[in-house]
């Protein structure tokens, strides 16, 4: 009771120059953090809004393994085969040109692909830039021998390739009835989710949308490392501050100790010192940080012709403020687990200046 | 702690270096990169292909790369696929050093890949082996085959290289189009003046004439194109010259054009010349890039000419057209045929008829026109096969010399020389492929001409031909009329805009523009800066602040406030020099560690980091120099504080308070 009053009725932030410029340093330093998070957030919207100009309807479907493509059956899918498009292809060699031609089948019973692939028996159709005619034989697997009816034509595969019936590749390929790709359309994602279960890799077809919110991704891993250098420097704050407080107050806490307060207490003062300081200065910071990210914004979509948003998220908010007094709170413990170690003898000896 | 403050300053330092200079990735570092100025991204960027023959004939310039960006995923994984020549990236290119091979590859055709070494890892493959890319804005498919790999210290280790042809099913792109072309001139800087001028430059092109071939006194039209290739608005001075047989008739002026940056204008004269002979029509123009374009007109004395069937039945009717050497009928002309005269109708037509048969002569006559003759066969029914006999009398290609992009008309001459009519086949072929089959329907000794239009043909010789007969039709590239460096610039200059590696607007892939960028990396690197001073600032001064009891000391032995600052301005130099060494140094070791995980990646490219020493000397100076005024300060706001309250606190315990009050009071 008698150390709680003492504590008490040591003032906080006696030195208010002193805290007031600690909290506002703290207070830049989480400005920093805020506004290249939001910043990076809003350069995610952005990239959102560009994605969404790519409709991905269609998703391939493959099995790889050691590299291969591996063959399947239609029938592992159950009824969600009626949303598919199954088929087979692989590279071969056609005779007597030794021409390196891939040869692709279509399964497709429920309409999902556009166009028609009508390939039977040894029907075999080219696409428009493949020069091949007459009786032809492939090398593959297997050898066989086709016969060039027509043309294909399909944006979904290239204009180089050449079209067999679902037999015919089987046989050439050595996969029998089986597929080593399918084309789902439309699918939920509870769809994806179980087709992958079947150890089965489910892509979009439109690479862009992907290859977009894979560099959105290495951007806000890459903007993390702001936290770094940030908090180093709070916590450099903090400790300057806790280390200049310990001295200037050494003398009272002394007399603390000496009327019994543990190492616990004074540890606690010491450190709630730190985090009240720290939390005061992050909740400026945070203001602080949007106010400049709006800032920068602005300033940059009127100077310049593009579009820069800023998405404020409560997340990232949480995040910044988090990060700050973890490390204010990691910086005051040198000086404050060094003041709760010296004796309380050596400290009532420092006698306090006046304020 | 100052070396700490430093060491995490030189790290932030190089990385915000490095992204600065990320978007290099894309062009792989090396040379110039020929993009389109008015693509709002890289991905949408598309040049002409045309223009990598243009820049091969070009002898100041060492390799043209034309690649196409697609981007596509494997599994979890997505990443640039860029499609080459290879043999021409590797001319352009930075180096690259192959992987093992199971054959020797020159370049890469249908579905071959190449996987760079970084991509390599992250995919977890091992060529040779075989995936499946999916395409970039819609769905599409492709099976490629990865050859091996390569490595070649530039972004393109995080791509797929695959054939042209991949990348354009993949990305969409057509054939004649390229996403960027990369060059490497022999001189950079004259080069990049070239095609993105900062200045007004000009070049005239497309001399042509109304008509080849006119008559005396009669006007005809000269006309020809000024571009404004530059940057900005500028005047352009081209002299025009007239040089005519006679010297009465020759004349030359010099024409001002003032013109917008990337703007065109046509020029157009009239010329009329009182004598015959040829007149040559010269344009030129001086400056950097000085052009001269000449043509010939051939000026004639009035002629007329005669159209008329080569052959007619005998007794039949048929029309003959009485035309100037223009082409304009003549109303009026005397007409002479079998011994009876005619007189023109205003369409110069004449209808006429003969019982004779043999070879009948037409002669036209007009005053101030040389007369004109013509033979016309007439024939005599009885003595004309029963059987429907066609035959190609004539094929001709005008013109027979012409330039890239210009129009072929092939004009094909069928004559029936029988009593009986029918439809006669003809194909017509170029260079032994079918172009198409011209399709006659002839009457009884009936004769017709049907045209055909070729275009595009490629520079070089060409055969057209129609049954027995062939003509030999060249065509020249397009450049030709002026092989010189500025027929590029007509075509494409400010079309497109030629950037050097480092400044391929990599931004625009998400719309930002590079100057937004700009703007945040200086603000971070500012703040950076800022954020590594404070931390130096509050340790100097919670050293100095801890040590006011020896400057309380030293002030009361004597020492003044100029030696105290002399003092500490020693000890700030030690301290902030060693400090900010060990820093930069510690610094430089993050930086090697950061660069060699390859933690840092930007839309599939992982940056290289690096700092240059220049920079590391600012961030040394900078340092001591924050350490020394900090300290200096803090020196300051101490050595104010009177010397006793510096030297306050006294060694040994203070006995108890002394109340004078008390001490006085009289019992």
């Amino acid at each position: 009771m008698f150390c709680r009053s003492m504590f008490e009725s040591l003032p906080l932030f006696r030195y208010t120059t002193r805290a007031k410029y600690t909290s506002l340093g703290i207070a830049l330093c989480t400005m920093f953090i805020v506004a290249s998070f939001l910043v990076t957030n809003g350069l995610r919207a952005s990239m959102d809004n560009l994605s969404d100009n790519f409709e991905s309807e269609m998703y391939l479907v493959t099995k790889v393994e050691d590299q291969v493509l591996q063959p399947f059956s239609d029938v592992a899918f159950g009824p969600l085969a009626q949303k598919m498009a199954f088929g087979a292809m692989g590279r071969a060699i056609a005779m007597p040109a030794e021409l390196p031609v891939y040869v692709f089948s279509v399964y497709d019973p429920y309409d999902v692909l556009p166009g028609m692939f009508p390939a039977e028996e040894a029907d075999l159709y080219v696409g428009p830039d493949l020069d091949l005619s007459g009786n032809v034989t492939l090398q593959s697997a297997a050898t066989l021998t086709g016969v060039v009816v027509g043309e294909f034509s399909s944006p979904l595969f290239p204009s180089d390739w050449l079209l067999a019936g679902r037999e015919f590749v089987g046989s050439l390929l050595m996969i029998d009835y089986r597929f080593n790709f399918a084309i789902i359309a439309n699918p939920n994602a509870s769809e994806i989710a179980s087709v992958e279960s079947g150890g089965f890799t489910v892509q979009s077809m439109v690479g862009i949308i992907g290859f977009l919110e894979s560099g959105m991704r290495e951007l806000e891993a890459d903007v993390n490392w702001i936290l770094v250098p940030s908090s180093f420097v709070v916590a450099v704050l903090a400790y300057s501050f806790i280390g200049s407080e310990v001295a200037d107050k050494r003398h009272e806490i002394g007399i603390v100790k000496t009327i019994g307060a543990g190492r616990r207490r004074v540890l606690g003062y010491l450190m709630g010192e730190s985090a009240l300081l720290s939390a005061w200065g992050a909740l400026l910071g945070l203001a602080l940080g949007t106010v400049l990210a709006y800032g920068i914004s602005t300033f940059a979509s009127v100077v310049f012709t593009s579009v820069f948003t800023v998405k404020v998220s409560e997340l990232l908010l949480a995040k910044a403020f988090a990060a700050t007094v973890a490390a204010g709170l990691l910086g005051a413990v040198i000086p404050a687990v060094r003041m709760t170690s010296s004796s309380a003898v050596q400290d009532m000896k420092e006698v306090t200046p006046s304020s | 702690m100052i070396a700490l403050a430093i060491t995490i300053f030189t790290a932030s330092a190089t990385v915000l270096s490095g992204l600065m200079d990320a978007p290099g990735a894309y062009a792989a570092d090396e040379g110039f990169v020929i993009s389109s100025s008015d693509a709002p991204t890289i991905f949408s960027s598309q040049v002409d292909m045309s223009m990598v023959q243009v820049l091969d004939s070009l002898g100041n310039i060492s390799g043209a790369s034309p690649e196409v960006f697609a981007f596509s995923s494997w599994g979890d994984a997505s990443f640039v696929v860029r499609g080459v020549d290879l043999q021409r990236l590797q001319d352009t290119g930075p180096t690259i050093d192959l992987g093992p091979l199971e054959e020797e590859i020159e370049s890469l055709s249908g579905g071959e890949a190449l996987v760079g070494a970084r991509l390599m890892k992250r995919l977890n493959i091992v060529p040779p082996c075989s995936i499946v890319l999916v395409g970039t804005y819609s769905s599409k498919l492709a099976f490629v085959e990865v050859l091996g790999s390569f490595s070649s210290g530039s972004p393109l280790d995080d791509e797929l290289l695959v054939s042209l042809g991949t990348a354009r099913h993949l990305s969409g792109m057509p054939e004649d189009l390229a996403s960027i072309i990369r060059v490497k001139p022999d001189d950079p800087a004259w080069f990049d003046s070239l095609l993105s001028p900062r200045v007004a430059r000009f070049v005239i092109s497309d001399l042509g004439a109304s008509r080849a071939v006119v008559e005396v006194n009669d006007t005809f039209q000269v006309m020809f194109d000024v571009r404004n290739w530059g940057g900005t608005a500028g005047t352009a001075e081209i002299a025009f010259k007239i040089d005519a047989a006679d010297p009465s008739d020759s004349w030359q002026e010099n024409i001002t054009v003032s013109l917008a940056a990337h703007e065109t204008r046509t020029v157009t004269r009239n010329v009329k010349v009182a004598h015959y002979g040829p007149v040559v029509v010269n344009a030129s123009l001086g400056g950097g890039f000085p052009v001269e374009l000449t043509k010939q007109v051939m000026v004639v004395a009035p002629y007329l000419t005669i159209l008329v069937p080569r052959e007619v039945l005998q007794g039949a009717e048929f029309d003959a057209t009485v035309v100037t050497g223009t082409g304009a009928p003549v109303m009026g002309a005397a007409v002479v045929f079998d011994g009876i005269s005619y007189v023109s109708d205003p369409d110069g037509k004449v209808r006429l008829s003969t019982d004779s048969t043999g070879n009948v002569p037409i002669t036209a006559s007009y005053e101030g026109y040389e007369s004109a003759l013509a033979i016309v066969e007439v024939l005599d029914l009885a003595s004309l096969p029963g059987e429907f006999s066609p035959r190609i009398v004539d094929l001709s290609a005008v013109p027979d010399e012409a330039v890239e992009g210009d129009t072929i008309i092939v004009s094909v001459s069928v004559t029936n020389r029988a009593s009986v009519g029918g439809t006669f086949q003809v194909p017509v072929t170029v260079d032994g492929s079918m172009l198409c089959t011209l399709s006659f329907v002839l009457g009884p000794v009936d004769q017709s001409t049907l045209s055909v239009a070729i275009e595009d043909l490629a520079p070089g010789s060409h055969f057209v031909s129609a049954g027995p007969y062939s003509v030999n039709v060249y065509i020249a590239p397009w450049y030709a009329e002026d092989p010189n460096l500025v027929q590029l610039v007509v075509r494409y200059g400010s079309s497109t805009s030629l950037s050097s590696s480092d400044s391929v607007p990599i931004y625009q892939a998400a719309k930002i523009s590079e100057g937004n960028v700009a703007v945040a990396l200086f603000s971070v690197g500012v703040v950076s800066a800022l954020l590594a001073s404070i931390a130096i600032v509050s340790v100097f001064s919670k050293e100095v602040h801890e040590s006011r009891h020896k400057l309380g000391v030293l002030r009361t032995v004597g020492a003044s406030r100029s030696s105290l600052r002399w003092i500490i301005f020693q000890q700030s130099i030690v301290v902030g020099l060693a400090g900010s060494a060990i820093g930069i140094v510690l610094g430089m070791i993050v930086v090697d560690v950061i660069s060699a995980s390859g933690v840092f990646a930007i839309f599939g490219h992982e940056f290289s980091i690096e700092l240059a020493s220049a920079p590391l000397v600012l961030i040394l100076l900078g340092s001591v120099a924050i350490s020394v005024l900090s300290a200096l300060a803090s020196a300051e706001v101490a050595a104010r504080e009177t010397t006793i309250s510096s030297i306050r606190r006294l060694p040994g315990t203070p006995g108890p308070r002394i109340d004078p009050d008390e001490l006085l009071r009289e019992d």
